[in-house]
């Protein structure tokens, strides 16, 4: 199930919440799991048994390693991280990997990836690991440890929660006042985020042909413009949807478009991904306390893992090791000039080089990318009219788009001229609720558009 | 956390549950008229259809099609959208005054020869009988100074009738069009042309005739919201759907529609008159054969090929013609040439609009079999 859908915003989610009230504090967990699964069984009604079962054996197999010591801990430690592994490349890449060994020769069935998996494949992954290097204990209640691994809001697309980040309010949270209004508030702006500008962006998208400049600048600007509010859009609605629950999930987006390197970009763009493979894989294999060919090849190894995390066409890969590349160069040579000049060109050279690698991103085929790159560097003509004309037509999305990559649009009530709190209370809900009648609007007049990030 | 949301969750909380309610409370409608189509409606649960995936995907859309105030919010959105500067929506521009105009079709260099070359083919095929060409611009072509297009709709209109044999008589409906722009010549929120618009070309058609009828104007529909506007949710404009009858009462005809079996007195359906598709009041929308016999002396005989522009027209032709059989190449799948020399046609009318006119290919076919 979607969460920009009408069933959800005003069905699903009424009758939730509103059950999850009236379930006495014993049960509240469970019934989350319940909820859980069921949501998940709804989206993927294949593959449920395999999630329950996958979490079964998870739970075990971390209390039983908790038991072990010594070389037989890591022992098991190892066969379980390998097991847990081995689920992901089999589901994700069986396809990539046949394709690039044998091309099309031969007929195979593709396996559909259970919705979600490369994210709560890497929660149980830093879950392991943490059990193994006795950061956490092994959670002893199945029902706990089973709503870790599938608490809805996080499950189709994070952010990837350790353990530790949300123990806390397995064991014991509330509702509190300010946890349900920002919750409800930020849920209703990331759907927005979704429904008007990501879901519009990825319409126009689909309209251009780049065969010039201009259509090779707008289809990249678009896809810029469209998987940052698709993405930071839902990690709004998830976590906005935790708070209501008594959650507080971990930050996964912080205005990645205002960085001012690609380093920092990384520390603000998905966040809860950067920060697994700095800590799960980075750091294990010797972090930046090693030669510097050695750092090359640490931080190259984490960014093309990064770019395959994403797909299993090779472009992902690209994408990948091009990033690599750039903190390479940035880590060894840029770093101090980067620092001395002023921050809006800073900010531009991380946006400009973001944007390019956004081509490898969408572009799965080698040929699309040769198009695109040589179209924007001139290649084929300067402009072509449809191009320019669907700029034109949609230049209020691109404008608000902009501004929404900024916190412009939340510090807008700073600068209001009402001094008096209930006047400024009154008007942030009356933008809410209009806020929430233009997106139901736009949820009942769009065509399906599924969330780009729910492929992985 | 700071509390600086009072009150939100608390609001925007009730709202939805007020709008779950209302979900709740509201019987399930079942068809759409703005939309021209049936609503779903809940689906039965069964274990099977529920691991396909199927129950999950017709529930949904049974909520999406049961939403109340679904319209109203789709219309809303349209608004919003034209406020920030839209221009197009889908293949609809918004035009000056509120009139929605379609994307045109524009035909290559290869169509244009194509249809040409099979029309001047028939033409020659049959020397003996009269052949017009009503090729009728859309709004794109006479308001194409409203909307912002790559090519002229206008100048494929002239290149196209270039291409065409001298022995063709070509009714100029591009001059006459915008020679009375400022005039109703075409709805608004539909894509086709008016009743006023068709008598202009059809006075232009029959200007050699003697006898010239008089009419009376009546309304048929005031509200009716077309096709461009249903697309969109466009809800700001309505259209008057008028009906021209003859003042003299000696014209008698009857209408036959032989690929369906029915017949009537009237070109009118006056049960389409106040449905969401007002201009089926014309001959009740389109049939892949019309046949009109007429009390008409004389012994002309005419041939229509045609798509939905020529059926508010061709009532202002039955006074002249003993015959008119009337065929939508879209639907009509018989023998050309049979009726050519079984009703012994002395005249062919080929009358389109050009975005169907360049669209669609079935006049091709039909040609094709014509000319084996």
């Amino acid at each position: 199930m979607n969460f920009n859908s009408i069933l959800f915003l005003f069905t699903i989610l009424p009758i939730i919440f509103l059950l999850y009230l009236c379930i006495p504090k014993k049960l509240k967990n469970a019934y989350l799991v319940i909820v859980s699964l069921l949501f998940y069984s709804w989206g993927d009604p294949k593959n449920i048994l395999f999630f329950v079962t996958l979490i079964i054996y998870n739970y075990f197999s971390n209390r039983y390693i908790d038991c072990k010591k010594g070389k037989d801990r890591k022992l098991y430690f190892i066969m379980n991280l390998l097991i847990n592994l081995f689920i992901l490349i089999y589901y994700k890449y069986y396809s990539g990997i046949l394709d690039f060994i044998v091309k099309d020769t031969i007929h195979y069935q593709i396996l559909p990836v259970p919705i979600g998996l490369s994210f709560y494949i890497f929660s149980l992954i830093s879950y392991n690991v943490d059990v193994y290097t006795k950061k956490i204990e092994a959670e002893k209640n199945l029902i706990d440890f089973s709503l870790y691994v599938s608490f809805f809001p996080k499950l189709l697309m994070g952010p990837i929660t350790r353990y530790d980040e949300i123990k806390e309010k397995i064991k014991k949270r509330s509702i509190t006042k300010p946890l349900f209004n920002n919750g409800m508030k930020r849920f209703i702006i990331g759907l927005a985020m979704k429904v008007i500008l990501a879901n519009t962006f990825a319409s126009i998208l689909s309209q251009i042909q780049v065969i010039s400049v201009t259509s090779a600048l707008l289809s990249v600007f678009t896809f810029t413009l469209q998987i940052y509010f698709d993405f930071c859009g839902y990690s709004h609605m998830a976590i906005g949807l935790g708070n209501m629950f008594g959650f507080i999930l971990p930050e996964n987006f912080k205005y990645p478009y205002l960085a001012t390197s690609i380093s920092d970009f990384w520390r603000r763009w998905h966040m809860t991904l950067g920060s697994f493979f700095k800590d799960y894989v980075y750091i294990p294999l010797g972090g930046n306390r090693v030669g510097k060919i050695r750092l090359v090849m640490n931080l190259m190894v984490v960014w093309v893992l990064t770019g395959m995390w994403h797909g299993a066409t090779l472009n992902f890969m690209l994408w990948g090791a091009y990033f690599g590349v750039l903190i390479v160069l940035e880590k060894l040579f840029f770093r101090k000039i980067l620092e001395k000049i002023p921050k809006i060109f800073s900010i531009l050279y991380s946006f400009l080089l973001v944007s390019f690698g956004w081509i490898f991103f969408y572009c799965t085929d080698f040929a699309s990318i040769s198009n695109h790159i040589s179209c924007l560097f001139g290649g084929n003509g300067f402009s072509d009219f449809e191009s320019l004309f669907l700029f034109r037509n949609n230049w209020c999305y691109y404008l608000i788009g902009i501004i929404a990559c900024t916190p412009i649009f939340k510090n807008l009530y700073k600068v209001l001229y009402f001094k008096n709190q209930l006047v400024i209370n009154v008007l942030n809900i009356a933008v809410m609720i209009i806020i929430l009648v233009i997106t139901s609007s736009y949820l009942v007049s769009d065509t399906f558009v599924s969330f780009l990030y729910s492929n992985f | 956390m700071k509390n600086k949301n009072l009150g939100m969750g608390i609001t925007l909380f009730a709202i939805l549950i007020s709008i779950f309610l209302v979900q709740i409370i509201i019987p399930d409608q079942e068809i759409s008229e703005k939309e021209q189509r049936a609503l779903a409606q809940k689906p039965d649960f069964s274990i099977s259809s529920y691991q396909e995936g199927k129950f999950q995907k017709n529930y949904e859309e049974y909520i999406e099609d049961q939403f109340p105030l679904r319209y109203k919010l789709m219309s809303l959105k349209t608004k919003l959208v034209k406020g920030l500067g839209v221009k197009k929506i889908q293949d609809v521009y918004f035009g000056e005054n509120g009139r929605l105009i379609q994307e045109p079709v524009y035909p290559t260099e290869e169509v244009m020869n194509l249809k040409a070359n099979l029309i001047n083919a028939f033409q020659e095929q049959n020397p003996d009988i009269i052949m017009n060409m009503m090729l009728i611009p859309n709004k794109a072509g006479i308001y194409a100074e409203e909307i912002d297009t790559e090519y002229q709709q206008l100048d494929f209109y002239d290149t196209f009738l270039s291409k065409l044999t001298d022995k063709m008589i070509k009714i100029n409906a591009k001059d006459i069009l915008l020679a009375h722009k400022e005039e109703k010549i075409f709805y608004d929120t539909d894509h086709h042309w008016t009743t006023l618009s068709a008598k202009y070309l059809a006075d232009e058609f029959l200007k050699d005739q003697e006898t010239k009828y008089e009419y009376d104007v009546y309304v048929s529909n005031n509200h009716f919201i077309g096709t461009l506007a249903n697309k969109i949710s466009y809800e700001e404009v309505e259209d008057v759907v008028e009906i021209y009858l003859p003042k003299t009462e000696d014209i008698v005809y009857y209408v036959t529609y032989p690929e369906e079996g029915k017949s009537a007195t009237t070109v009118y359906d006056l049960e389409k008159q106040y449905s969401s598709n007002a201009y089926e009041v014309f001959f009740g929308g389109n049939h892949a054969r019309i046949d009109i016999a007429t009390n008409v002396s004389g012994d002309k005989r005419l041939l229509i090929f045609k798509d939905s522009y020529a059926n508010c027209l061709i009532p202002f032709l039955i006074p002249y013609y003993s015959e008119i059989v009337v065929i939508d190449p879209r639907y009509y799948y018989g023998d050309i040439m049979e009726i050519i020399n079984g009703k012994k046609i002395t005249d062919v009318l080929f009358l389109y609009n050009m975005n169907t006119f360049f669209g669609d290919t079935s006049l091709e076919t039909i040609l094709n079999q014509s000319n084996e």
